[in-house]
């Protein structure tokens, strides 16, 4: 698994944080505003709550689709954000191991334009903070899951990404008339770097008609360290060189994708005297505080003997903590089995509505960051079909889910305490639209 | 008041100005800017149909000073036109498209009353701001007498008869910078080319002066910046302080966050460098200098610039004199 993740992580160039964090996993949950840590029962778990995956009633597989396309503004003008394309896979793996009822799951969102993305701004360039940086990037979780009786159900697991961590060397002679008389050899040394952080759910069934769930998900950052060293004499072919053995080094450093931990407290109800409704609600805490400076520092020296005086290098600015504010994101779904049987008693339909609200983590922007956001309000709609018994060979039930949400940022507006702000002040807002087909096939 | 009459073989001479012809749009910049710079001079890569970074160049003028407005793709120009022969006066430049250039540039402001006879220049432009019409030009003649024209449409102006502000109320000073604040014209000009001076006068003062009325009360005073709390670009990374102010132009914009901002343009020199400096402000009575020019070493000498948001991104208009003279553009990189 891990040399899985490694590799995925190695054709990643540049990525953003948790797509699922802003646009949820699979067409059921999404639709259900992502209240769905109560709910989750299939592969969704690997993401909601690993809890749930010892829910699932046999092998489930599920695959599917989902994009969320941006139209963001700063200030009028629509940013270049790329939207959220992607592939959903899971499987869900139940089991005994003696009287202990367990399941195994793997939950995988892969973006079809990069796997990961990364963008490393100067610090005051404006940007949307939350979209710009979070929403492209690989998520890939394995879990396990407990059965432990009394209702209870316990689960946790590990997501993975990987980083690099490399230094390209130039050796040789660095030409002082004319750049193209150079003669330079390349090496690179890079390191690549397994990086987990867990997950744990719970899911308490109180009865037929009641779930509870609680779950933390751990932060993540991506830490970005690419160094760079020419060690050359200086000097023209052919002529003794003017300084021998200079040498420049430099090493940026930077951090991206930072997720914050979370804990979601989460309810699903199938209302008594009315089984064909089931209500969802989840609150989910976000550590935005912890957020760290999303700009680069770096370390440059140089060393070209008796020139040292004639050249000042300028050090690394240091730049203020963002100042995010944690955040309570409550989240509600509904789903109405809206009919049952059709097709002699093939097809049931459901249809699903949900809402979500995500305040924004951003202060005011003041001073030199400009850091856009706004507050996110979400609107899904959706609906599946479940074909069972199709055949002999299809015995168990085939769902497709479909989904179709928006999340609405109002304007907002940010003002500079300097009218002599290179930015000024500016406003952020917009919508974004998210569709997405899923399919679940239990085995 | 009197409609400007212009002479023909003025016309002729000034129809042949301009540059370019065709050219692809420039890109617009996806973040938000508030036009305080660092500019830099376009490019010849940028807008290949100009004779970068010239969008007008007027053979045998000498034009300086802009003040502009953008209608959508559209710019509009008025300078101060200096002829080789004859007195100075004010020409508006159409640019239909910036990558384009300017297409023509026509007299607007000639000579007329006697205060005037010495020349026109220095316009300063207020469109659209509540209580006066919709465009007011404001100028200064020669002798240093502020006046001002009207116009619903931008294009016809009519000249009151007599200065708005004589150049006795300002000591000589020379300008021209215009702006509105909440209710009060300010005009800025430069006392002894090293002081700011502001003269301020109600909005309703104003107005019933434009309409004929009696002048308006002035109030005129320092502004407590002096050429040498603007710095100019020196040798290597040093900067110098200004020496002399040669130009203020000025104007008031709304942020997008919804409130209004004042912003200076000041074009100082020290020796044989210059630059274009500028000071902001939030309340339009206390101005903070940007401590870094917004335009230095532009490889010529600099004779006043304005800035204004051009399709959602700032650019730079200033007077510029290389071999030749016209107005030159300037966008953040």
């Amino acid at each position: 698994m891990l040399a899985l993740a490694g590799a995925l992580g190695l054709a990643c160039p540049p990525a953003h944080a948790n797509p699922l964090d802003a646009f949820g996993y699979g067409s059921r949950a999404a639709a259900m505003g992502s209240a769905y840590a109560a709910v989750a029962a299939d592969g969704a778990a690997g993401y909601y709550n690993p809890a749930g995956l010892a829910r699932a009633a046999g092998l489930a597989i599920d695959v599917g689709y989902q994009a969320a396309v941006p139209e963001l503004h700063l200030s009028g003008v629509r940013q270049p954000i790329e939207p959220t394309r992607g592939m959903l896979a899971g499987i869900v793996a139940p089991g005994h191991l003696g009287p202990v009822r367990f399941a195994f799951g793997i939950t995988l969102f892969l973006p079809d334009q990069h796997i990961t993305r990364l963008r490393v701004l100067r610090f005051e360039t404006p940007r949307l903070q939350l979209y710009d940086n979070r929403t492209q990037r690989l998520f890939f979780a394995a879990n396990l899951a407990l059965h432990l009786g009394w209702g209870l159900h316990l689960g946790g697991g590990l997501s993975f990404m990987s980083r690099t961590r490399g230094t390209v060397h130039l050796r040789g002679r660095v030409a002082i008339g004319d750049a193209d008389d150079s003669a330079l050899w390349s090496s690179t040394d890079v390191d690549l770097v397994a990086l987990r952080y867990p997950q744990l759910g719970l899911v308490w069934l109180l009865g037929q008609h009641l779930a509870l769930a609680a779950v933390y998900r751990h932060s993540f950052v991506l830490e970005i360290d690419q160094a760079f060293e020419i060690t050359a004499d200086l000097g023209n072919p052919g002529q003794e060189p003017v300084v021998r053995g200079a040498r420049l080094s430099q090493r940026a450093q930077s951090t991206d994708l930072f997720q914050p931990w979370q804990v979601v407290l989460g309810a699903a109800l199938r209302v008594p005297g009315l089984e064909q409704l089931l209500l969802s609600l989840d609150v989910t805490f976000a550590r935005w505080s912890e957020m760290p400076v999303p700009a680069a520092r770096y370390e440059l020296s140089l060393d070209i003997g008796r020139f040292n005086d004639l050249v000042r290098l300028q050090p690394s600015a240091s730049f203020p903590p963002p100042g995010f504010s944690d955040i309570l994101i409550p989240a509600l779904g509904a789903e109405w089995q809206a009919a049952q049987g059709l097709l002699r008693g093939h097809l049931d339909l459901d249809v699903r509505g949900g809402y979500r609200y995500e305040p924004s983590p951003v202060p005011e922007q003041e001073g030199d960051s400009s850091f856009g956001d706004a507050d996110k309000h979400t609107f899904s709609l959706g609906a599946g079909a479940t074909l069972r018994r199709l055949s002999e060979i299809l015995p168990r039930p085939l769902s497709l889910d479909v989904h179709l949400a928006l999340t609405a940022l109002p304007e907002r507006s940010f003002r500079k305490r300097d009218p002599r702000s290179p930015v000024g002040d500016f406003t952020a807002g917009g919508v974004v639209v998210q569709v997405g087909g899923h399919l679940r096939w239990s085995m | 008041m009197e409609h400007v009459k212009t002479p023909m073989w003025l016309l002729s001479l000034l129809c042949a100005c301009g540059v370019g012809g065709g050219g692809a749009e420039l890109r617009v910049e996806s973040g938000p800017q508030s036009g305080l710079g660092p500019f830099r001079l376009l490019l010849a890569a940028e807008a290949p149909a100009l004779d970068a970074p010239f969008v007008l160049l007027a053979p045998g003028l000498e034009v300086a000073e802009p003040a502009a407005v953008a209608d959508g793709a559209q710019l509009r120009l008025w300078v101060s036109v200096r002829p080789r022969q004859g007195v100075p006066f004010i020409a508006e430049a159409t640019v239909p498209r910036l990558e384009e250039g300017a297409s023509e540039l026509m007299p607007v402001l000639l000579p007329h009353a006697p205060w005037e006879q010495s020349g026109l220049g220095r316009p300063a432009l207020v469109r659209g701001e509540p209580g006066l019409p919709r465009y007011v030009l404001f100028y200064q003649a020669e002798h240093g007498d502020v006046g001002a024209a009207v116009s619903e449409d931008g294009h016809g102006f009519w000249q009151l008869p007599v200065p708005l502000l004589p150049a006795a109320a300002i000591g000589g000073a020379r300008g021209l910078g215009g702006l509105v604040t909440a209710q009060e014209l300010h005009l800025f000009l430069v006392r002894g080319e090293v002081e700011l001076v502001r003269a301020r006068a109600s909005v309703a003062e104003v107005a019933r002066a434009l309409g004929g009325g009696p002048p308006p009360g002035w109030q005129v005073g320092s502004l407590g910046l002096a050429a040498v709390d603007f710095v100019v670009p020196g040798s290597g990374t040093e900067t110098v302080p200004g020496e002399r102010i040669l130009s203020v132009s000025a104007r008031a914009v709304q942020t997008p966050a919804g409130r209004r901002r004042y912003d200076l343009f000041v074009t100082v020199g020290a020796g044989p460098r210059r630059a274009l400096c500028a000071a902001s402000s939030y309340d339009g009575r206390q101005y903070l200098v940007v401590p870094t020019p917004l335009l230095g070493r532009p490889g010529g000498q600099l004779q006043g610039g304005t800035v204004l948001l051009y399709r959602q991104r700032a650019l730079l208009l200033v007077g510029l004199t290389t071999t030749r003279s016209g107005i030159a553009a300037g966008l953040i990189p």
